[in-house]
């Protein structure tokens, strides 16, 4: 009902005027300098990938006792004892970000991946900033068959492709696998073929042939109906157009690159591929795949592992390079994974497990979140160790990759300062992994963001509230000892 | 009746009565009198009198009230990067006061909860508090109905479909059942800020929904055109499928079973223009409106363009299809703009329009043929009694011999492909009491699928006796088998008023019969006949499904994890009965049209044999639901004796007396209390170590005396603590464990209430409140949209209506329909009372 006033413009508040529809061109001028380089050096492209859990952490069990080389691992993160030197632990970041009429779990999704100084609903419908997988995707999606991937069976909002426009996730694996591989057969690209051999032309089919009468016709029909609508209804046909644009786009890149994955087939990269086995059954309604994956640990973890997997092949088939898997569910059951007290209930353990000062909270209860986080641990180092065996011609999809291993809150009481933060792999050996570093005074984590962005090639200055959220400081908006 | 919501034409009347609510204001300088008129208003028994006292709000605004806002509020809340986009400098005069209603409400409840200022800002002083919502409760309702300035029907707005919509309107238009969410996995849009998943505003539509269209298309076409695995499909839904394209193509039934069936145009037309055919029949009903020739040209292009590919007929045309199931037209509504002269700022809907807005409303699905005729005819916007004639609805009477109990309802489903059939060859009649007599112009029929035959000299007739034991009148006779898989219709020659109508079984008939329909005269407009026909028409259990089940969160029953160690009998089945009561309990109350009073408190509801004996109540035999007379001594009745919303308000192991609190402000009262403070612990089990064991109770007082939650908790625990007799999953205890229950509680007036029974009498008596929300819940889900300042008026007159309806299902849906905001449309850009609300919808 209030109406905008002369606030200072800031790079939000273009955005979020202009809409997305007139941010693609400027998108175009911030192609990472890496991707325009990539036929002439025979390197995979880097990868990003955040494996997102719910529930925050036990801090105690998670942070390593002293900043610099990674000793021994504490025992949430014990699994990934093997792959330690794949790790760069991060401690002492923080959300500054406030919000409206939300309340704590939509506090901390809404600000989680976007970092936005303020998040709330407006209109029905949540309103915080863009995310960093989808700034990520924005600007690296266009060489790929699919911008970016949102996996699992995720009730929180975590990304979005501008301050009001959300990304839904995919809970159902075999679609995300139909949707990965429609029109086209996964294959292992050959990295360095690719270098020396120049895309060929392009060849259409007769179904691509109708699929684009079809968006054609369509595209006309929104210009058509936008001109007759007033300029307030005008903003529901530039978003349809805008994605019904980007289908068009994998059309045309399923036409253009169609030859380029056909070479592959026939002398394909070095890695063995391998598709998932247990994908559930063709039209199988969603509740089908939830309600056993909440009440039965053993089916959980196998399904994370699932979409663990689907993320994997993502990854090493280039299917995309922005892979975001939002891992576990507060409605859950853990029998068998807590040991300890009466209650399996992994909110209820949540909430009774926190407190204000961990000393008020039930210790049997912080004992059930500690064994539930070990366990994502251990489904997270699996999925690393498979990167790690993925050769791309001389260096790893690991080596290749940038993964964030985190959680929506700091803890299972809505925490929003000490959240655990690690990456893993090496960004394409821009990163040196091995260590952990700590911001004692908490730092925003936006400035994880802006130093992910740059080591996937994407400069940026900012993002988030970076630069203006309250643990600021004078970070200028990175995190000093980074690139190590 | 039709025209009531409609502001007054004649410009002198609105004039007079503006220049009444001035001398209203100017003689009593008051702002009591306001009160007094705005606690009627709430008592519904006003109705459009313009009695506001807009002037006199204003004049006190500007001396005392401003200068309090300014100096207690204004650091966060001025012009300069105003808080929560809350800006006090920006109001000053007479309009924009009366803008901010919706602001003042929301100033009241933080006032009343001591929620602003904040804790670390400086203080109002009792008396600026006291002034403030002296001022604020008048103001939050000061509105002159009367007024045409007043008067606005909200944004125009684009709705994409929700996904029930979607879902639905594909059931609709091919005559098979189709989930997108199975299919492809599109996600719900009822969640978290959309409560029923259909608010304009929040159906957004990025590229990985534009693409599950597309991939939905593919699956939808592939369904009609006998593409699927037929292993991975009902078998029903495969006949269904097969039903409707040879329908589509115009092949003769069972022609269609297989993929490789050829299938040309029919004889004699050339395959272009046959596929002109089908689009111009598919299109409108796809699209919702009238299509232009040149609409279908330029699908044909798509037909074409197979055609060259080298496609089979059947390809060209589905190719077509695709393109009109991907199509802006389709995946959006979309009202045209502009007024018909292009000068008013307002225009009515017109009759393709509001059919639209009738059959997403009560059915969130497309128009049907009939509304579309009448559409068509431009008879939906008749005022005046209405001369068509519709499909009647009545109670299910007959000789009670088919298969099964339920067999007989199968004749009046509206599905063709159930049947009614009987155990005897002949003898069996079935029909309807149709309350009262009414004048019959028509039968429609449907004869059991491969075997229409046995309709064949089947009678319908009418009669004033229950058992047509006299006045037996001949309506209407079958001379000739209706067509397999077709419907069949037959004018009665003479038609006159009847209150009991059956169908008399021929010889040899074995009952067989698919649908009936009798179809007569309604009084009313053809508006209020329709709405009346649309609500009893089995797709209305939309509303339940998309309305009630979001509205009373009886979806979250899904989520209730009580634990298993202290529950065991909440079995799987127990948690869907749960469900099911309650959405049983609203839908019948649509079906026979009760009062929505029953739900706060009923001497009935529906149980199937688990849930009895869960609710350890007398036995009932079955699975389906049953009604059940309730004991005075049940502890059930209305839905805060249902286990449904008692659990889904319960935490794993214990009750939660404030969620339990929560839920009745907020779903009932539509009051809810603002979400906890930002760091706010939850109950501190082992905070006090060492000390001697608490109750529970205790446990939760001391959590509530801390200020900063106080507020809240004062107003939600107690109505929870009523509630105490029930446990996590809603069953009836006397103690917990071995302490005994505190059931009592004091509100924040000083109401004293202990028990259930207490809590009941306490509800009875806010029953006004609970209907104000109700309307306003209902209204929201209608539109499409949060309601605004300018909807107070319609939403008094529904509120009015629905006192008068004497609180009856259909008295609210019909003056919903009925309301300014459902019959008109912002026509031009932002204009006079419009253009305010532009800012928030940027």
């Amino acid at each position: 009902m209030m109406s905008f006033t002369s606030r200072p413009i800031s790079r939000r508040t273009v955005l979020r005027g202009a809409g997305a529809l007139l941010a693609l061109p400027l998108l175009e001028a911030m192609t990472p300098r890496r991707a325009l380089g990539a036929a002439a050096a025979a390197q995979p492209p880097v990868r990003m990938g955040i494996f997102s859990v719910t529930g925050g952490t036990v801090i105690e069990s998670w942070k390593p006792e002293t900043a610099g080389p990674l000793a021994k691992l504490p025992s949430i993160l014990r699994s990934l004892e093997p792959l330690k030197d794949e790790l760069l632990v991060v401690s002492g970041l923080a959300q500054g970000g406030r919000s409206d009429g939300l309340n704590g779990h939509e506090h901390c999704a809404y600000l989680h991946l976007t970092c936005a100084e303020t998040a709330k609903r407006e209109g029905g419908k949540p309103f915080a900033d863009i995310s960093v997988d989808q700034f990520a995707a924005q600007r690296l999606g266009k060489d790929t068959f699919l911008p970016s991937l949102e996996l699992g069976l995720n009730n929180n909002q975590y990304s979005f492709r501008s301050p009001n426009v959300t990304v839904p996730f995919e809970g159902n694996p075999r679609l995300v696998f139909e949707r990965m591989f429609r029109s086209r057969k996964p294959v292992v690209p050959n990295w360095s073929r690719r270098a020396t051999t120049p895309a060929p032309a392009a060849v259409a089919d007769s179904q691509s042939n109708g699929e684009r009468g079809v968006i054609d016709l369509v595209l006309d029909q929104a210009h058509g109906l936008r001109r007759k609508l007033g300029t307030a209804d005008q903003y529901k046909l530039d978003e349809y157009l805008e994605s019904v644009h980007s289908v068009e786009q994998r059309i045309a890149f399923v036409e253009t690159r169609h030859r380029q994955e056909v070479l592959d087939l026939a002398a394909p990269g070095p890695s063995q591929l391998r598709l998932p086995a247990n994908l559930p059954a063709e039209g199988i309604p969603i509740w089908k795949i939830a309600q056993p994956i909440n009440d039965d640990p053993e089916k959980h973890a196998d399904y994370i592992r699932l979409l663990a997997e689907l993320m994997v092949l993502a990854f090493q088939t280039d299917t995309t390079r922005v892979v975001t898997l939002a891992a576990g569910s507060d409605e859950s059951l853990f029998p068998g994974v807590v040991t300890v007290g009466y209650e399996r209930h992994c909110h209820t353990i949540e909430h009774q497990g926190n407190a204000g000062r961990p000393e008020d909270a039930d210790p049997i209860a912080r004992e059930a979140c500690r064994q539930i986080h070990a366990w994502y641990t251990q489904l997270f180092a699996e999925m690393l160790t498979r990167m790690k065996q993925i050769d791309e011609g001389g260096s790893s999809l690991l080596d290749n990759s940038l993964i964030l291993y985190t959680s929506y809150m700091s803890n299972g009481g809505h925490g929003l300062e000490d959240y655990p933060a690690l990456l893993a792999g090496r960004a394409g050996g821009a990163l040196k992994p091995g260590r952990h570093l700590v911001y004692d005074k908490q730092a925003p984590f936006a400035n994880l963001y802006v130093e992910m962005l740059n080591l996937m090639g994407l400069e940026t200055r900012s993002f988030g509230d970076a630069l203006t959220s309250r643990f600021a400081g004078s970070y200028n908006g990175r995190l000093p000892g980074m690139l190590g | 009746v039709l025209l009531s919501a409609e502001p007054s034409s004649n410009p002198a009347h609105g004039a007079r009565r503006a220049a009444h609510a001035l001398a209203l204001g100017g003689r009593a300088a008051s702002l009591f009198l306001a009160v007094a008129c705005c606690s009627l208003l709430l008592n519904g028994a006003r109705s459009n009198s313009a009695t506001a006292d807009e002037p006199a709000v204003a004049a006190v605004f500007g001396g005392e009230i401003k200068p309090i806002l300014t100096a207690k509020c204004g650091a966060c809340h001025g012009a300069d990067d105003p808080s929560g986009r809350v800006d006090f400098s920006r109001i000053g005069d007479q309009p924009s006061i009366l803008r901010s209603r919706k602001l003042w409400r929301k100033a009241i409840a933080q006032l009343e909860a001591g929620t602003m200022p904040p804790q670390d800002e400086e203080p109002l002083t009792p008396d600026e508090r006291n002034r403030l919502l002296a001022w604020l409760r008048p103001a939050a309702a000061a509105v002159d109905c009367a007024n045409p300035a007043n008067r606005d029907p909200g944004p125009a707005l684009v709705r994409r479909l929700s996904l029930a919509e979607y879902n639905n309107t594909v059931r609709d238009l091919f005559g098979f059942e189709f989930n997108a969410a199975d299919a492809v996995g599109m996600s719900d849009d009822a969640g978290a800020g959309n409560s029923f998943g259909n608010l304009a505003a929040a159906l957004a539509m990025p590229p990985t929904l534009v693409d599950k269209y597309f991939a939905a298309a593919d699956k939808v076409l592939d369904r009609l055109f006998c593409a699927e695995l037929s292993s991975s499909i009902d078998g029903n839904i495969e006949e269904r499928a097969r039903i409707a394209r040879e329908t589509m193509f115009g092949v003769k039934s069972r022609a269609w079973s297989k993929p490789d069936a050829a299938v040309g145009p029919p004889e004699g037309v050339a395959p272009r223009e046959a596929a002109r055919q089908i689009a111009r029949q598919f299109v409108r009903r796809a699209w919702r409106r009238s299509v232009e020739s040149d609409e279908i040209e330029q699908l044909l292009k798509l037909y074409d363009l197979a055609d060259r590919n080298g496609e089979s007929y059947p390809r060209c045309v589905r190719l077509m299809l695709k393109g009109v199931l991907v199509s802006p037209n389709f995946l959006f509504r979309i009202e045209a703009d502009g007024a018909p002269d292009g000068s008013q700022p307002v225009r009515r809907v017109d009759d393709h329009e509001l059919a639209v807005r009738l059959s997403y409303f009560i059915w969130s699905s497309m128009p049907d043929d009939q509304l579309i005729e009448l559409a068509d005819q431009r008879l939906l916007t008749a005022p005046g009694p209405s001369n068509v004639a519709v499909k009647l609805s009545g109670k299910l009477i007959g000789v009670p011999n088919g298969n099964s109990p339920s067999s007989a309802e199968r004749a009046f489903d509206g599905d063709s492909w159930t049947v009614y059939e009987s155990n005897v060859s002949e003898g069996s009649w079935l029909g309807l009491d149709l309350g009262e007599p009414r004048v019959i112009k028509r039968v429609r029929y449907a004869g059991r699928p491969g075997d229409p035959r046995r309709m064949l000299n089947g009678k319908f007739q009418g009669s004033s006796t229950a058992d047509f034991s006299a006045d037996v009148v001949e309506l209407a006779s079958v001379d000739q088998p209706p067509e397999n898989e077709r419907y069949g219709a037959l004018d009665v020659s003479a038609p006159q008023a009847v209150r009991y109508v059956r169908y008399l079984v021929p010889k040899e008939g074995w009952g067989n019969v698919a649908e009936l329909e009798f179809w007569g005269l309604t009084p009313g407009t053809v508006l209020e006949q329709q709405v009346k026909r649309m609500l009893s028409d089995l797709k209305s259990r939309a509303l339940t499904e998309n309305f009630a089940a979001n509205w009373l969160q009886i979806r979250n029953v899904a989520l209730a994890r009580p634990s298993t160690e202290f529950f065991p009998d909440y079995t799987p089945d127990v948690r869907k009965a749960l469900y099911d009561e309650t959405a049983t309990f609203f839908d019948k109350l649509r079906e026979e049209d009760r009062s929505l009073l029953e739900m706060l408190d009923a001497d009935y509801t529906y149980l199937n044999e688990e849930l009895a004996k869960f609710y350890k109540l007398p036995a009932v035999s079955g699975k389906e639901m049953r009604r059940v007379s309730l004991a005075p001594d049940s502890h059930r009745g209305g839905l805060l004796g249902m286990g449904s919303i008692l659990s889904l308000t319960s935490h794993t192991s214990r009750t939660s007396p404030t969620l339990r609190g929560k839920w009745i402000l907020d779903v009932l009262f539509g009051a809810p209390p603002p979400p906890p403070p930002a760091g706010v612990s939850v109950l501190k089990d082992e905070a006090e170590k060492g000390k001697e064991p608490q109750t529970f109770r205790e446990k939760m007082s001391r959590h509530s005396a801390d200020p900063a939650c106080a507020a809240c908790h004062t107003k939600m625990d107690p109505l929870g603590y009523a509630l105490e007799n029930y446990n996590a999953v809603g069953i009836w205890r006397e103690a917990d464990g071995a302490r005994p229950l505190d059931t009592s509680g004091e509100l924040p007036g000083g109401e004293k209430i202990n028990g259930a029974g207490q809590l009941k009498e306490l509800i009875h008596k806010r029953q006004d409140q609970f209907v104000t929300n109700l309307a306003e819940q209902m209204l929201v889900y209608a539109l499409g949209r949060e309601l605004d300042y300018y909807d107070d008026c319609p939403l008094d007159e529904i509120k009015g209506s629905l006192v008068r309806g004497e609180y009856r299902f259909s008295a609210l849906v019909m003056a919903i329909t009925a309301s300014y905001p459902f019959q008109q449309r912002r026509a031009a850009e932002a204009t006079g009372a419009s253009a305010v609300i532009s800012g928030s919808n940027p």
